[in-house]
C-alpha cells in the first residue's frame, strides 16, 4: 500500500515537472522569437532609412518615399508573421513547423498585398527605388539570427 | 499599326517573363523550405529540448529563403504595372 502511494506521488511529481518544463519551453520560445524579430526589425529600420536618405539625395522625394514604402512593407510583413506565431499552443515539432509555415504564408500575402496597393495607388512611384528598399530590407532580416541562442535581452 | 504589333509583342513577352520570375522563384523557395523543414524535423527528433532555439532560427531562415521570391514578386509587379520596356514605343 505504501509503495503504491509512493508510486503515485512520484508519478504526479513527474507530471508536474513535465508541465513546468512545457510552460518554461513556451516562454523561452516567445522570448527567442521576440528577440530575433526585435534585432531583425532594428536592422531593417536602419537599412531602410539609410536607403531612403540615399535615394533622396540621388533621386528626389518620390524615390525616397518609394524606398521607405518598400522597406516598411517587408517590416510589416515580418510583424504579421510574428503575430501569427505568438498565440499557438502546440509545442510538438510538427505543430511548430505548421505554425511557422502559416506565419510565412501570412508574411508573403501581406507583403504582396502591400506592394499591389502601392503600385496601384501611388502615382509618383519610382519602381526601382521601391524594389531597392524592399530587397535591402528583406535581405537584412537575417540579422536577427545573431539574437537566437544569445542570452542578452 | 506597327506600333500596336510591337506593343502586343512586348506585352506578351513581358507576361511570359513575369510567369517565369514568379514560377522559378517559387520553385527555388519551395525546394529550400523543404530541405530546411526536413532538417528541422530531423534535429527535433534527435534533440527535442532544442525545439525552442531551432524554431527561432527556422523562422528567420524561412524569411531569408523567401527573400529571393519576395524580391521576384516585387520585380514581377514592376513589370506588370510600370513596365519600363514599354517606353521604347513612346
Amino acid at each position: 500500500m505504501a509503495d503504491r502511494i509512493n508510486d503515485n506521488v512520484v508519478y504526479s511529481e513527474t507530471l508536474e515537472v513535465q508541465e513546468v518544463n512545457k510552460i518554461k519551453s513556451v516562454d523561452e520560445t516567445k522570448i527567442t522569437i521576440k528577440q530575433a524579430f526585435k534585432k531583425a526589425a532594428t536592422w531593417q529600420i536602419i537599412v531602410t532609412v539609410s536607403f531612403c536618405f540615399l535615394y533622396f539625395l540621388f533621386g528626389g522625394i518620390n524615390a525616397a518615399i518609394s524606398s521607405i514604402l518598400g522597406g516598411f512593407s517587408a517590416l510589416l510583413g515580418g510583424y504579421a508573421g510574428v503575430l501569427m506565431i505568438r498565440n499557438r499552443v502546440d509545442q510538438s515539432a510538427g505543430g511548430v513547423l505548421i505554425a511557422l509555415l502559416k506565419a510565412e504564408l501570412t508574411k508573403i500575402m501581406v507583403i504582396s498585398l502591400q506592394l499591389l496597393l502601392i503600385f496601384k495607388l501611388y502615382n509618383g512611384l519610382v519602381p526601382m527605388a521601391l524594389i531597392g528598399g524592399l530587397a535591402a530590407s528583406v535581405l537584412v532580416s537575417g540579422a536577427g539570427l545573431g539574437a537566437v541562442g544569445n542570452n542578452k535581452k | 499599326m506597327e506600333n500596336m504589333a510591337l506593343l502586343a509583342q512586348i506585352q506578351a513577352f513581358t507576361g511570359i517573363g513575369i510567369g517565369l520570375i514568379i514560377g522559378l522563384g517559387a520553385l527555388g523557395a519551395c525546394i529550400g523550405i523543404g530541405i530546411m523543414c526536413s532538417s528541422f524535423l530531423d534535429g527535433a527528433a534527435r534533440q527535442p529540448e532544442m525545439i525552442p532555439v531551432l524554431q527561432g532560427k527556422v523562422f528567420l531562415l524561412l524569411g531569408l529563403i523567401d527573400a529571393s521570391f519576395i524580391i521576384g514578386v516585387g520585380l514581377a509587379m514592376m513589370f506588370a504595372f510600370a513596365n519600363p520596356l514599354l517606353s521604347v514605343i513612346h
